[in-house]
């Protein structure tokens, strides 16, 4: 019976095999191994039906994902339903080169750090989604929870004690982080920034101070590469108290957001002092992210 | 109505109303910027207005202006040691509106109210509420303090602990060459403390934040600057 059945899954998947790459011997192991769960099983028959979970194994496998992964059955479903949906044309992406399918994945599993990656990314292939209508669909969520956020965080972040009185905020900085007199690092985008002047007894204008809060999508949500590598891991690997950012956000774009440009401009530069580092969590709810809890980054429960 | 189509008619229409100001846009990701800048030989005025792509709306102006004879010496000592970004004239006024609305030009506030734009006729009203933004605030706040003797008078008055609130990163310098430019006879006393200042407290701390010897540096070089500079005016006398 066994043999029948794959007889006639062979049949099915010919023009398959011939159009995308399909290696029906890879798939065959998969099927008979022996941690194949029924589930998965039961939707190569929903494949007999009309439905094309085959391609959709085939996508995960030739994007290099393991066993567990690439015959997850809420998977296939997931990845079955978009490529079935014609306006995100995943198919031609997917069969056109094969690793956009870990892009796919990492959008699908962090939608709200992915909305985040997309703005700071130089990778060519992660800029490449920025316009796709999946993408889109996927960035929305991020930004639910940002547009949520910045009328109440200035709120929020005051209860938690933090001054932040004779602050200008600013959401969606872009900032660069000054490594040496003409070196940066790379771009790094913050939710939301509180700039404060801080003079000294002559009445100058000593240094602006930033104070920093990045949203969450709850407290295991990673922050993005950039914000890792270049503000998070420097102050864990440095004893340094503060990092020089460089404003990156062109005047337009802070005179668009209400920002007098006679204080806050394109160009000027801030400091990072690692006690201003803040992190808001949701409520770890996917539809209707809401405010959760703030977490400084000297508290023990500031995770990377 | 697009946001080029909004540009073109607000160049078409400008000139019927604006005489001696240059219209000057610049659309970006978010909107479109606007700004009326106007020349002398020593000032550039600007008004400036923003236009939102999200829901074609503005809400309110600011003006400024930017007196060469100061920010041409001093924006490129912020710019050498203390970290100011470039040197554009239209975006490092010697005093704005806004600076002044905060503590000290309240009556000029305007109301930040959307206004959408939907049709010509909306573009004609924004235009003429520019033009009596420009005449009824921004040209008073011009013709009283866009000048050099004027600005002197101002650093005369206000406490040294608050020239950071209107003039910005670099206040006190400015004040020193401002004083310089005006033969004021405060000049000498002032930059002698301004001097002693910053460069003291470096030679105290040498090995303190950086921003010590970024002042002192910058002190040091105003200085060899106002020791070539001549006089414009004699309010000595």
């Amino acid at each position: 019976m066994k043999l029948i059945k794959l007889f006639l899954l062979l049949f099915f998947s010919l023009s398959i095999q011939a159009q995308y790459c399909f290696n029906f011997g890879d798939w065959a192991d998969d099927f008979i191994n022996d941690n194949i769960s029924d589930e998965f099983k039961l939707l190569m028959k929903d494949d007999a039906l009309g439905a094309d979970y085959m391609s959709t194994w085939n996508y995960l496998k030739r994007g290099g994902f393991d066993f567990d992964t690439r015959t997850n059955p809420e998977l296939l479903r997931q990845l079955q339903t978009d490529v079935a949906n014609t306006k995100y044309n995943l198919q031609e992406i997917f069969e056109n080169d094969p690793d956009e399918i870990l892009i796919w994945k990492e959008l699908k599993d962090n939608p709200f750090n992915a909305s985040e990656i997309i703005k700071e990314t130089t990778d060519v292939r992660w800029l490449k989604w920025k316009d796709r209508e999946f993408a889109k669909a996927i960035f929305g969520k991020g930004n639910k929870f940002n547009d949520h956020m910045a009328p109440r965080i200035f709120t929020d972040l005051t209860a938690e004690g933090v001054d932040l009185k004779n602050t200008i905020q600013i959401d969606e900085l872009y900032i660069l982080p000054k490594k040496s007199a003409d070196i940066y690092g790379k771009k790094v985008i913050l939710d939301n920034a509180f700039i404060k002047e801080v003079t000294n007894d002559f009445g100058d204008l000593e240094y602006y101070k930033i104070i920093y809060n990045d949203n969450k999508f709850g407290p295991n949500s990673p922050w993005t590469p950039n914000q890792k590598e270049e503000i998070i891991h420097f102050f864990r690997d440095n004893l340094d108290e503060y990092i020089t950012l460089k404003i990156r956000s062109t005047n337009t774009t802070l005179l668009s957001k209400g920002i007098d440009t006679e204080i806050i401009n394109y160009g000027m530069e801030v400091r990072l002092y690692r006690e201003d580092i803040y992190k808001t969590l949701n409520n770890g709810n996917d539809l209707t992210p809401e405010f959760g809890e703030i977490i400084n980054m000297n508290s023990k429960k500031f995770k990377e | 109505m697009e946001i080029i189509q909004i540009e073109k008619k607000l160049i078409q229409t400008f000139d019927s109303l604006f005489k001696t100001y240059e219209l000057s846009t610049n659309i970006a990701e978010e909107g479109l910027g606007i700004a009326l800048i106007k020349k002398n030989t020593d000032v550039l005025f600007n008004i400036r207005g923003f236009i939102n792509f999200k829901n074609l709306s503005y809400s309110s102006f600011t003006a400024g202006f930017t007196i060469s004879s100061i920010e041409d010496t001093i924006q490129p000592i912020l710019i050498k040691f203390l970290g100011r970004g470039l040197y554009q004239p239209e975006f490092s006024n010697t005093l704005s509106i806004r600076r002044f609305d905060k503590n000290y030009y309240e009556q000029t506030k305007i109301p930040q109210i959307n206004k959408e734009i939907k049709s010509d006729k909306d573009i004609l009203n924004l235009l003429k509420e520019l033009k009596k933004y420009t005449e009824e605030i921004a040209e008073p706040f011009f013709y009283k303090w866009s000048d050099l003797r004027a600005i002197n008078d101002f650093f005369d008055i206000i406490p040294q602990k608050e020239v950071g609130q209107y003039f910005g990163l670099g206040a006190s310098l400015k004040k020193a060459l401002v004083y310089k430019l005006c033969k004021n006879p405060n000049f000498e006393n002032y930059f002698e403390k301004l001097y002693g200042y910053y460069t003291k407290r470096y030679i105290a701390n040498p090995n303190g934040d950086e921003s010590l010897k970024k002042w002192n540096d910058a002190v040091i070089e105003l200085k060899e600057i106002l020791n070539k500079i001549e006089p414009i005016y004699n309010l000595e006398v």
